[in-house]
């Protein structure tokens, strides 16, 4: 009963949606406050039914409940239950389930914490809330349903995809989806404040807190894909460049530009159309992302299972949605009234080119990720665009943009000095240069690498040249009332520190994959290699039953200068019920960079290939994200409002004013 | 039980429209936001004062700024209560819709009268409550843990062969025949496995294992019928008819085998037909056409045919089984229906290119109309 209970709680969760859709849409245009009233409930009560659907899966999953199609192909009664529960968004049917089910609670979410937001614009965004989960839940019923039975049962299932049989995913695709679903509450705000014609001065405020959340969330969970792949795969790479990582690379870029133009507008009221523009543009990308991994489009292990049908139903929800956004933009944008002036050097400028350089970045992404899909559908010609191009066309735009980071930070509102900032980033510009000698020295070529880490070093130091220069304003002899003043600075401004603080130690982490060391070997019990400064010794090699898999797990020492200083127990499995083998790399983090090796099958004569990686500072890169996320936490626990003032030349600010 | 709970949940979605249409409605005025707004940042611009990140002539600046902004905020006012015409209008949509869209898909796309299956409460039924499914696993867990229960083994090989899981089934009975010695029975069993694992056919290995049968029991009428079988297959139909016939006589008071024996006889002397009755195992429904009456003989063909059409009209099937149907209208004398019957089958293979020029030339060859 509890399955069908589900499955009819979805049902009606879509009837719900549409009354959300409808009635308050409908208030708000004849100013009925009733109407308008309706949506909050709805709101929360389609969240409820939905999360009861969504329990009923979870249920069904964990009792093994064969009689469920979505149980037979996904699950297997030998299953451990951590992936009975995790199994669930595994497949494409419970993925989509996650997708509509962090929906729903984001439109909760908004109805119960959102009571400064004005009625008609509320009731606005949560109808198109409501249209956006009408339309995920009619794809999941009609296109997709995990509740199709299956009668005879049979007594097993096929089991999950053993390389989703991981610990990443219980973690990687909600954060993921977090993120992607998390700015729909942006779009949807964006949408209202076009559909209304009213654009609030506390716009920027009503979106800061969701979009600095799904920003979070999108980081992390786009980091925690990266580390995934890293040890899953077996070559030690972390970024492929690949459609999918792509489809969540746009809305990354997209969300960090709006959150930095939605900084502008809460400050300034400047860049107003252009912050509602990138709403709209982030969760499209989020939304293009899904119709890309969703629709059959691409092949991966994120795709389970193509069928033309998916495919054209979310096509047809992409157009309907970023087609109608677009449009109802082009219809009102120019009636939205603009404010704030600046001057071409100013906070705002820098942020402006912040803008446009994370846009052009987007767009490159988005070219080399569409036209190659493009081309194959027009010609059938398949082209892989690969890491060249990106390199060649993502790398020139995202640089700048580095350099530029801190040089942001330290100009004033309205109007800055350039000189005067950049003077102060000459302890940033020179610690990044003696970085560059100490890294060249120690390790030399490849060049990239040696510019890259020290680029990152001058962004990870230049990040907290304002805040120092905040609580130090008089130079570093006055330390007098340093603490007062340091716990007097808006967290939002510790935040904007950490959070570029850690894009360079990310950056730092990546240009030092430039030094890393490989070794391809056939080993054997007892052999020693050098891998950069350690030595890996063979300990053994023993075969080692698993709930549903066998694996060949090879015991490794690592030494430095004869000591033993980390085990390591790479292994292979292999998964009877898929027939299918996954690799579990050998990892152990040594002074920030890590050795990796990963294992195949035993050769006949013994012997086993393996590859081994020495990857100085790698965990960098993921530490990095974990403090640029919570760079972002920071800011979005300071719930104060955000005052520009403009710090210099009063006399000229009156001119200006009497210009707006 | 399952609909009291669907009632329930209905009503908890229509009350959730229906409540906030019966309060009374929230006046907040539409710019109050942005007074707020205003208000916190002349508030915010005295305390970052206060704190000392702005000096006196700054935070005036600012000040008077925002001051000019609140004054600027385009008032608008709250929304009105409701018009009670908008509300009934509300009120009966939620009332109506929301079952109607809830229950009118779930009708399409659900199984109310399916219970939940957990494995463990499968595996753990009463036998005789316990699906198939179930007991199959069971006996199968069974057996991995006692290799050498051939009671066990003798219970699932038949179940094998009716699931189609012929390789199981002859690895059930090589297994018995290890346990339990070669008896004519259990080499009999294991040399029908094999055909059945063979597409139908009395491989060499199965022939193998019949003689030995023999050997031990000369007189055993399963080896001696399907060794008669076999050779039919082998095309040496004397050889056949000798088995059979003499096989015949032991089958007193066996009539149902007597009637298959016959069956087989009967389709000796019969012109052949491809892919009928010779190649396949003993179906007890030819043996039942093969003895009837030739008046009573054409009535059971035709019921058959009928049949065969009725499920190819309802579920589609292969170019084999229309062709069967066609060839049948022939030989029936019936060419409208066979006409027809090609029309049908050329539209329900249409997304078949090989089936449907495999179906066009045997139509040719039958002088049926072809496009």
């Amino acid at each position: 009963m509890i399955v069908e209970v589900g499955h009819y709680a979805l049902a009606l969760a879509l009837a719900l949606s549409l009354m959300q859709a409808v009635l308050p849409f409908w208030g708000a245009r004849t100013h009925d406050a009733r109407l308008m009233a309706v949506a909050r409930p709805a709101a929360m009560t389609q969240f409820a039914f939905v999360a009861l659907s969504y329990a009923a899966l979870t249920y069904a999953h964990v009792v093994s409940d064969f009689s469920l199609v979505n149980v037979v192909e996904n699950s297997a009664s030998a299953k451990p239950l951590i992936y009975k529960i995790s199994g669930v968004w595994g497949n494409h049917e419970g993925s989509m389930m996650l997708w509509v089910l962090i929906l729903a609670a984001c439109g909760a979410a908004m109805a119960a914490f959102s009571r400064a937001i004005p009625p008609r614009l509320l009731a606005d965004a949560l109808s198109v809330q409501g249209v956006l989960g009408a339309a995920f839940l009619a794809f999941i019923l009609l296109t997709s349903n995990p509740f199709a039975r299956m009668v005879p049962a049979p007594i097993d299932g096929h089991d999950l995809n053993p390389i989703l049989q991981d610990p990443g995913l219980a973690i990687h695709p909600p954060l993921l989806y977090l993120g992607y679903v998390g700015f729909s509450i942006v779009f949807s705000l964006a949408a209202a404040a076009l559909i209304g014609g009213r654009l609030d001065a506390a716009f920027a405020r009503f979106i800061r807190p969701w979009t600095l959340a799904a920003w979070c969330f999108l980081t992390l969970g786009i980091a925690m894909g990266s580390y995934w792949a890293y040890y899953t795969l077996g070559w030690g790479g972390f970024w492929f460049w690949d459609p999918v990582e792509n489809a969540s690379l746009m809305p990354w870029l997209a969300g960090t530009a709006l959150l930095h133009s939605a900084a502008v507008m809460e400050k300034r009221e400047a860049l107003k159309v252009w912050t509602i523009f990138l709403a709209i543009v982030t969760f499209s990308l989020s939304l293009l992302g899904t119709f890309l991994v969703r629709s059959g489009v691409l092949t991966s292990v994120h795709s389970f299972a193509s069928d033309p049908t998916r495919g054209l139903f979310i096509l047809a929800i992409l157009v309907m949605f970023i087609g109608g956004a677009l449009f109802l933009f082009m219809l009102r944008a120019s009636s939205l009234k603009q404010g704030g002036l600046f001057a071409p050097i100013s906070r705002e400028s820098a942020l402006v080119v912040n803008n446009l350089l994370l846009t052009a970045a987007c767009a490159a992404v988005l070219v080399g990720t569409l036209y190659p899909l493009a081309l194959e559908s027009i010609n059938g010609d398949k082209i892989s665009v690969g890491a060249p191009f990106f390199n060649l066309t993502f790398g020139p735009l995202f640089a700048p943009l580095l350099l530029l980071a801190p040089l942001g930070q330290l100009l004033a509102w309205k109007r800055g000095d350039l000189l005067a900032a950049a003077q102060r980033l000459f302890v940033a510009a020179g610690l990044g240069l003696a970085a560059m000698a100490v890294f060249a020295a120690l390790h030399g070529a490849p060049v990239m690498s040696v510019v890259g880490s020290g680029l990152a070093v001058y962004l990870i130091v230049g990040a907290f040249v304002e805040i120092v220069g905040r609580i130090f304003p008089s130079g570093f002899g006055a330390a007098k009332n340093a603490v007062f003043r340091a716990r007097g600075l808006p967290l939002s401004a510790w935040g904007t520190a950490f959070a570029h603080a850690g894009l360079g130690l990310s950056m730092l982490g990546i240009a030092a994959s430039g030094w890393g060391v490989e070794k391809i070997v056939a080993m054997k019990q007892g052999d020693v290699y050098d891998v950069g400064p350690y030595q890996i010794e063979v300990v053994g090699v023993m075969n080692k039953p698993g709930p549903n898999y066998q694996s060949t797990i090879a015991y490794m020492s690592v030494k430095q200068d004869g000591h033993v200083v980390a085990l390591l127990a790479p292994s292979k499995r292999f998964f009877s019920t898929r027939r299918m083998g996954t690799a579990q790399a050998g990892i152990v983090t040594l002074n920030l960079g890590q050795i990796y090796v990963s294992i195949a099958e035993p050769n006949p004569n013994g012997a086993i290939d393996a590859r081994l990686y020495w990857k100085p500072l790698v965990s960098l890169i993921w530490i990095g994200a974990l403090v640029m996320a919570f760079g972002g936490l920071l800011s979005l626990s300071d719930r104060r409002l955000r005052v520009g003032v403009a710090r210099r030349a009063v006399k000229t600010q009156i001119a200006a004013q009497a210009a707006e | 039980m399952i609909w009291l709970v669907f009632a329930l949940l209905t009503g908890a979605a229509v009350l959730s429209v229906l409540w906030p249409l019966a309060r009374p409605a929230p006046k907040a005025r539409e710019d109050a936001a942005d007074v707020a707004f205003y208000r916190d940042q002349i508030a915010e611009i005295d305390a970052e004062f206060e704190r000392g990140g702005l000096d006196r002539e700054q935070a005036e600046a600012a000040k008077a700024l925002a001051g000019r902004r609140l004054l600027a905020v385009a008032p608008e006012e709250a929304a009105a209560g409701s018009s009670p015409k908008a509300r009934r209008i509300a009120a009966g949509l939620a009332l109506v819709a929301i079952p109607a869209l809830g229950l009118g898909l779930y009708q399409k796309i659900g199984h109310p009268d399916l219970p939940d299956m957990p494995l463990e409460a499968r595996m753990k039924a009463p036998p005789a409550q316990q699906d198939f499914a179930a007991v199959v696993a069971r006996m199968e867990a069974h057996i991995k843990a006692h290799p050498d229960d051939a009671r066990a083994l003798e219970l699932m090989a038949p179940v094998y062969l009716r699931m189609g899981r012929f390789d199981d089934a002859v690895n059930a009975r090589k297994k018995i025949i290890e346990l339990r010695g070669e008896t004519p029975q259990n080499l009999v069993d294991y040399a029908e496995a094999l055909a059945y694992a063979g597409d139908g056919a009395i491989t060499p290995d199965a022939e193998a294992q019949l003689q030995r049968a023999l050997k031990l029991d000369p007189k055993n009428p399963g080896a001696r019928f399907y060794l008669g079988l076999g050779a039919a297959q082998n095309g040496d139909k004397d050889k056949a008819r000798k088995i059979w016939s003499e096989l015949l006589p032991d089958l007193q008071g066996d009539a149902a085998a007597q009637q298959e024996v016959k069956a087989k006889l009967a389709l000796l002397d019969a012109p052949a037909e491809p892919g009928a009755a010779q190649g396949a195992p003993p179906s007890g429904q030819a043996a039942a056409i093969a003895s009837a009456a030739p008046e009573a003989q054409q009535k059971m063909i035709r019921t058959m045919v009928e049949r065969l059409a009725q499920r190819l009209a309802a579920q589609g099937g292969g170019v084999d089984e229309w062709l069967r149907l066609i060839r049948a209208y022939k030989v029936l004398n019936e060419p409208e229906k066979a006409q027809n019957s090609y029309d049908q089958a050329l539209k329900a293979l249409a997304g078949d290119t090989g089936s449907r020029e495999k179906l066009v030339a045997s139509a040719k060859d039958m002088g049926l109309r072809t496009p």
